[in-house]
């Protein structure tokens, strides 16, 4: 008897939590409907942010983020194609050394600082400065000489040497621009309050838990055209939320109104769902498989080329990327400037043994593939290791704490041919939008590691002189036909296994539209809104 | 004499194994494991697909005729990849008790027997490390060595061993001032015949009981280590780890974790209702 009033008791309990589950989620949808401007949007986001100092990061989200609080001279459009910000338009010199920068008249920063050429010398002088030890000076460092005022809203920039990819750089998420009286007050107060021009500002930040931003409705964007000023939201709340199977619950319940990324897994789920949305679109990242030029085996040219045959990129995209990818046809995305196609090597695993067989290698080798562990990179460590044994090359597989993983590749201090690497599985975005922010870092022969991302140690002088060539020339035209020829070199000499262009994936409740991913992955909602507003 | 010891140690089994019989759930989990170790000796020629053996084509697949357990993200059949598993999670198990318990006994002994400073710092140095939960203390220890199967042997062996310590020594306390020893001793027996012919055995049933019973526990540790990332490496046929792989996929192939979940669950249970049945069969305080 007793246990039977206890077993009442609690379906009692959860059919009324349930029923409170169900009030609460409808209730989101209809407030969003009568328009009440108090609501909030709640993203629930995989990543934690790590800074909001612009010049200080270097990932893809706190950069996001901090484009939503700041705006740069330049920015991107929602197809990620350079367009004027808080500038109004830029003349260079022939051999791209200076560039004088007009400024956009009568903004000013959310503290009421007004944004002029003093405000942008500040700025840019931050970005020059490389003595800081902030880790986005990298970008524009060595190359800005001087900055000079030469009008109240004209700023001329001198140069180290011919940039041509300068106004691209300028529309780095890392080159957004703050109000002088936070960067006054230290880079500490930069990394935790940061004040823009932008369509948001900053609310308040509590590491590994939530970021809230609220909409500026006297951003000058909405006068200028670039937004619609009634969203319907006012505010929006980025919580971090680390384990994917969280997220996925969060949207389908109505916890949260937009989530990003969808784990790969749980894609069709959400698709089936009539309460979600789910988007996909092609991005900039590129995945690849570096090969340690180095180093035998992957010093010979026909073992490169065995590798790219070796691996079956449609399978990859099917298991590894869950069919959310395309083929990858150079180390860059078809959005970036400077693209060109060339055509994805087929799969043909007796092409690579014969090549591995001329190569003297016919009875294969041993190799060691690190990665930092977590469940994705071990699937990948393991497609790569399934793969690879068809033509005889055995993989042995490391998983290991990414701090540990990090030390042993991206900084290590070794030269490439006593480096522990071997082949090494990763990807990259170009958040510049340009070939050179990919092409160089990736495989220019300064940019080997603890320098850059140059985890291959490929070194050649004919690539190099292209892309630094194609650095001495404002020209776009020019720009594109050197970084053609860099791209086919890529194809020619194989220091990487090129993968797959990935698709960024989100998911939104269905009453919040236009909510995007820019192409480098960042979060983009300059147009968001609920329907019918 | 040794015909009488012969019938004394004789009648004692049969004691023994006349209560051990009574022991129900013991002998049906005995039977698993035994069917366990067979299973884990011919894993490889019974398994009906090679552990790595992937199909693109059929992943994630549900239990079906062709796959009992189903698929995993790969497409490799999961019932041979746990059947396989078996052997790796036995081995792990049986080690790692067997060299934690050889350590605490020897120890235990040295402390009980001997005393003084001896005993101080073994019983000390206990103290020390049954002061951090065990899953903590093998996690710290595979935070020094680094992680993979051996060193997970290594972390279960050092928190095992304190509870064997503990044991033998009590045990020996107890013992050491019997009559009988001291008889032996009065007759001019040496340390090491006195140890291992009268006190260790006396303590050896205590000492099988906590062998078994650790050895579910430290399956389930190994198993815990895998699935935190810190024991095998793929793409071995762990259970923990293909667990740990399964949470991804629990809403869409509940497969992936069901299977692997069975496989430690029943695995563990077995080994610790044998480890009960043993030690109701050899308390001698117990009656029929």
């Amino acid at each position: 008897m007793k246990k039977s009033r206890k077993l009442l008791a609690m379906v009692f309990s959860g059919a009324l939590l349930l029923t409170s589950c169900g009030t609460s989620d409808s209730g989101g949808g209809s407030s969003a409907g009568t328009s009440s401007q108090d609501t909030d949007v709640v993203a629930a986001v995989s990543l934690d942010f790590t800074t909001m100092d612009p010049v200080d990061t270097s990932d893809t989200l706190s950069g996001g983020i901090q484009r939503l609080i700041m705006d740069g001279m330049f920015g991107f459009d929602d197809d990620m194609n350079n367009i004027p910000m808080l500038a109004t338009g830029f003349t260079a010199n022939d051999d791209a050394t200076e560039y004088v920068l007009t400024l956009r008249e009568g903004i000013s920063f959310t503290d009421g600082t007004p944004w002029d050429a003093a405000a942008a010398k500040a700025n840019l002088d931050k970005l020059a400065d490389t003595s800081r030890g902030l880790k986005r000076t990298s970008l524009l460092g060595p190359i800005i000489d001087t900055v000079e005022i030469t009008g109240d809203y004209e700023v001329t920039v001198k140069l180290t040497q011919p940039f041509g990819a300068f106004i691209a750089t300028l529309a780095h998420p890392a080159c957004v621009m703050m109000s002088p009286k936070v960067l006054e007050k230290g880079d500490a107060e930069c990394a935790a309050a940061p004040v823009g021009t932008g369509q948001y500002k900053f609310v308040e930040w509590e590491s590994g838990d939530h970021l809230k931003v609220e909409l500026n409705k006297d951003w000058w964007g909405y006068e200028a055209g670039l937004a619609d000023k009634d969203s319907g939201f006012k505010s929006v709340n980025f919580k971090v939320v680390t384990e994917s199977a969280t997220r996925v619950s969060m949207i389908q319940s109505g916890d949260a109104q937009f989530i990003w990324p969808i784990p790969t897994e749980s894609y069709e789920t959400l698709d089936a769902d009539s309460n979600v949305k789910v988007y996909s679109d092609e991005g900039i990242v590129v995945y690849y498989l570096c090969m340690n030029t180095q180093k035998a085996p992957f010093d010979d040219i026909r073992v490169r080329q065995a590798m790219n045959y070796a691996i079956d990129k449609d399978a990859y995209i099917t298991i590894i990327r869950n069919g959310l990818g395309t083929k990858a046809t150079s180390l860059i995305g078809p959005a970036v400037a400077g693209y060109k196609k060339n055509e994805p090597i087929e799969y043909n695993v007796d092409k690579a043994k014969e090549l591995l067989k001329e190569a003297g290698y016919e009875d294969g080798f041993e190799i060691t593939q690190y990665y930092s562990s977590n469940s994705a990179n071990e699937k990948t460590a393991q497609f790569m290791q399934q793969q690879l044994a068809e033509v005889g090359i055995k993989v042995n597989l490391v998983g290991q704490e990414s701090a540990i993983t990090n030390a042993l590749i991206q900084d290590c201090t070794k030269p490439g041919s006593e480096a522990e690497v071997d082949i090494y599985h990763t990807g990259w975005s170009p958040s510049t939008g340009d070939a050179d922010w990919a092409l160089r870092p990736l495989l220019a022969t300064e940019m080997c590691p603890p320098a850059n991302y140059n985890i291959s140690y490929f070194a050649n002088e004919d690539y190099d002189a292209l892309i630094h060539g194609a650095l001495e020339t404002a020209d776009q035209d020019e720009r594109n036909k050197l970084y053609a020829e860099a791209q086919d070199i890529i194809w020619e000499e194989l220091p990487i296994v090129p993968l797959a262009n990935s698709f960024n994936t989100w998911a939104t409740s269905t009453n919040l539209e236009n909510v995007k991913i820019y192409k480098d992955g960042a979060i983009n909602i300059r147009n968001a809104k609920f329907a019918g507003q | 004499m040794s015909k009488d010891n012969n019938k004394v140690k004789f009648s004692r089994f049969n004691d023994f194994l006349r209560k051990f019989r009574k022991q129900k759930s013991a002998i049906f989990a005995l039977v698993i494991l035994l069917i366990l170790v067979l299973i884990a000796i011919f894993c490889y020629q019974i398994a009906p697909y090679g552990i790595n053996e992937y199909d693109y084509s059929s992943v994630l697949q549900g239990p079906s005729a062709a796959h009992w357990f189903g698929t995993d993200e790969f497409g490799r059949d999961l019932f041979s990849r746990i059947l396989c598993g078996t052997r790796i999670s036995l081995t792990v198990g049986l080690c790692a008790v067997t060299v934690g318990a050889i350590s605490g006994t020897v120890l235990g002994l040295i402390a009980g027997y001997y005393g003084g400073i001896a005993e101080s710092l073994i019983m000390r140095m206990c103290d020390v490390l049954f002061a951090f939960p065990g899953i903590i203390l093998a996690i710290a220890i595979i935070a020094i060595l680094g992680s993979g199967m051996t060193n997970v042997v290594i972390a279960v062996a050092v928190f095992s061993m304190p509870t064997f310590c503990r044991l033998v020594r009590s045990s020996v306390l107890a013992t050491k001032e019997s009559v009988y020893v001291q008889a032996e001793r009065s007759l001019g027996a040496t340390d090491s015949r006195i140890l291992f012919k009268h006190i260790l055995p006396a303590a050896f049933p205590n000492i099988i009981v906590q062998y078994t019973m650790s050895i579910g526990n430290s399956i389930m540790t190994a198993s815990s280590l895998s699935f935190l990332g810190m024991g095998a490496q793929a793409p071995t046929p762990e259970w923990g780890l293909i667990l740990s792989t399964g949470r991804t996929y629990m809403v869409n192939a509940v497969h992936m974790m069901l299977f692997p979940g069975l496989a430690i669950f029943i695995t563990v249970l077995c080994f610790n209702l044998l480890g009960d049945g043993l030690r109701d069969a050899l308390d001698p305080k117990l009656s029929d």
